[in-house]
């Protein structure tokens, strides 16, 4: 699927939208952006929810289908998509079940996705005949999910999906996210302000402010970027992408390569062989000039100073590791003892049990 | 059981009356179960526009229907006369059609039962289409439901208890309806004699015993109609109170 749209849309209150979209990508995409950058806005330009008027320009292409442009629009119903709103919009007067089956009666292309995985993946099988009204908002949030997942939609957008669920129910529903990314060929439009969501399975990141797209890349190169202020806080944090070598049943780790580097991590159900996609948070990694002869962190990898950022207290530290990039967060003082400057050679230490898939 | 102890000419005459009178009942049960029906099929449109619609026009429409609310039945009821009559566009056609005249006709009266009782069906329901969730449309709209598919399969079964006070009203009101019958409607038994003309009829001819009858059977009725609105409404705050517990 290869989506290419051109927006020029403005509201009577003044906000507007001017940007292009390019999507050919079929994993996670990302919008990432403040609240009232435009992000959903965008989507429900995308999806036909907002049709504009005749002052605005919106050209939306989709593969070969115009679905909208000066002279034509493709009704909403007829786009093939699925939406997951930040509320969950299941309807009140049926019963989880029959907001499944509402779904599945109106597939957007046959299918061979099967009802009962679904139901087993997204664990409804005992709200089926609840009624919606009594579901919590995770469980209304996994049952919307479902919903358009049955309807077979050929792209999925996701206007901020988790922003009005408390932590562990969004960390479940983020679980349910990355199987279906793996099980599933969609590719899915993921829109949200939180960067630690993105982190977590966008591919790409289209970063938009202030109605405009202004940067794109993808996530290991978006993560490790000083450019947006995506550092901020506790949430600065890599992605790299790593190979399964072996499972050490002894200890009950799992052997990654990471460009050069042996990398040891909590034991994860992969084959040998496999990718795997781990985030490595900036403050879990620290730095040494020297190899250490014997220390209680597994994970010691060779690495140069790409950049780093002075903060009131702390440093953050950009690492090249073969074509990938790591951050370290140290504290200030260490950084001048280091005397950290740019191209200077170094080991980073990563605790094993700091790494999260 | 004062009845019983009246004469027998009054015995006869009582039993007369009740036949008459079941032929009112029959032309009031057809008038207000026409009415309803009818509405139902042009009001219902009617309100989805007027509660959905952002254009201007809906600005002029809405207290148009609510007209016949604050104007006295026979104000409608004399415009409509004038309309009916034979040398107007709309009387000359129906008479050239049917050979027969609007006025003093069942179809006459449906027609002003229609435009009376209008706002006692459309209101009912405008108020529980805007209050429907605008978003839940949104969803139904992206999972493939096209308008019609989203009208029977989302809208209506989400107001239902507008659908039921705005038929029960629309019903009971058209029952009920006096004025416009008297000024378009006239009396001729088994077309247009309703049962508040025949209350009337009693009255003017001091047969109290029958209008006792009638007066009281409306009365019950009108009493039982307000009983099952209510019940309607306090199960649909039910419904309410158990969707605001999941926040």
């Amino acid at each position: 699927m290869n989506i290419q749209a051109q927006i020029e849309f403005t509201r009577p209150s003044g906000f507007s939208l001017n940007t292009q979209l390019k999507i050919g990508h079929p994993g996670v995409t990302a919008i990432y952006g403040q609240s009232g950058a435009g992000k959903s806005t965008l989507l429900r330009i995308l999806a036909g929810l907002e049709h504009g008027n005749h002052t605005d320009k919106i050209n939306i292409t989709v593969d070969e289908h115009i679905w909208q442009n000066q002279d034509q629009f493709l009704l909403p119903e007829k786009r093939a998509i699925g939406v997951v709103f930040q509320d969950q919009h299941l309807f009140p007067h049926l019963s989880v079940q029959d907001n499944l089956l509402f779904a599945l009666k109106r597939q957007h292309s046959p299918s061979s996705i099967s009802l009962e995985n679904i139901i087993a993946w997204f664990e409804l099988g005992p709200l089926l005949n609840q009624k919606v009204s009594l579901l919590s908002g995770g469980e209304s949030q996994r049952a919307a999910i479902a919903r358009v997942i049955i309807n077979a939609p050929k792209i999925i957008l996701m206007d901020e999906p988790l922003a009005s669920l408390d932590y562990p129910a969004k960390q479940r529903i983020l679980n349910c996210l990355k199987i279906l990314k793996e099980e599933f060929q969609i590719p899915i439009l993921y829109v949200s302000h939180q960067w630690d969501e993105i982190t977590q399975i966008a591919d790409e990141v289209q970063y938009i402010d202030s109605g405009r797209i202004t940067h794109k890349g993808d996530i290991a190169t978006m993560s490790t970027s000083f450019e947006l202020g995506l550092y901020n806080g506790d949430s600065a944090a890599a992605v790299i992408y790593c190979k399964v070598i072996r499972q050490d049943s002894e200890y009950g780790l799992t052997q990654l390569k990471f460009e050069q580097n042996d990398l040891f991590v909590n034991q994860l159900e992969r084959s040998p062989g496999e990718t795997v996609r781990l985030i490595i948070s900036a403050r879990d990694t620290s730095l040494v000039s020297e190899r250490p002869e014997a220390s209680s962190i597994l994970n010691i990898l060779e690495a140069t100073v790409d950049d780093f950022l002075t903060e009131d207290r702390t440093t953050l530290v950009r690492l090249h590791c073969g074509q990938q990039n790591l951050l370290a967060r140290i504290t200030r003082k260490s950084a001048d003892a280091m005397q950290i400057r740019k191209g200077q050679q170094l080991f980073a230490q990563i605790k094993a049990t700091a790494l999260t898939r | 059981m004062k009845l019983s102890t009246n004469t027998a000419t009054q015995q006869g005459s009582l039993a007369h009356m009740t036949a008459t009178d079941i032929n009112a009942v029959l032309v009031t049960l057809q008038l207000a179960g026409a009415t309803t029906l009818i509405l139902m099929i042009i009001g219902t449109p009617i309100a989805w526009w007027v509660a959905r619609s952002q254009s201007w026009l809906s600005v002029l429409v809405s207290p148009l229907i609510s007209l016949p609310l604050v104007l006295p039945p026979t104000v409608i009821g004399f415009y409509l006369l004038i309309l009916f009559s034979p040398d107007q566009p709309l009387g000359s056609f129906w008479l050239q059609v049917t050979g027969d005249t609007l006025a003093f006709s069942f179809t006459g009266l449906l027609i002003g039962s229609i435009i009376y009782s209008l706002p006692f069906y459309i209101q009912p329901l405008q108020v529980e289409f805007s209050n429907i969730d605008q978003n839940l449309i949104e969803a139904a709209t992206t999972l493939g439901a096209g308008p019609s598919d989203r009208f029977f399969n989302l809208v209506v079964p989400l107001s239902t208890r507008g659908f039921l006070i705005a038929t029960t009203l629309t019903f009971a009101h058209t029952v009920g309806e006096f004025g416009i019958v008297l000024m378009i409607g006239g009396n001729i038994p088994g077309e247009t004699r309703v049962l508040s003309i025949a209350l009337y009829d009693h009255v003017e001819t001091l047969q109290y015993a029958s209008a006792h009858f009638l007066a009281g059977g409306l009365m019950l009725f009108s009493f039982c109609t307000l009983i099952l609105i209510h019940i309607i409404n306090k199960g649909s705050l039910t419904m309410v109170s158990a969707g605001a517990r999941k926040n």
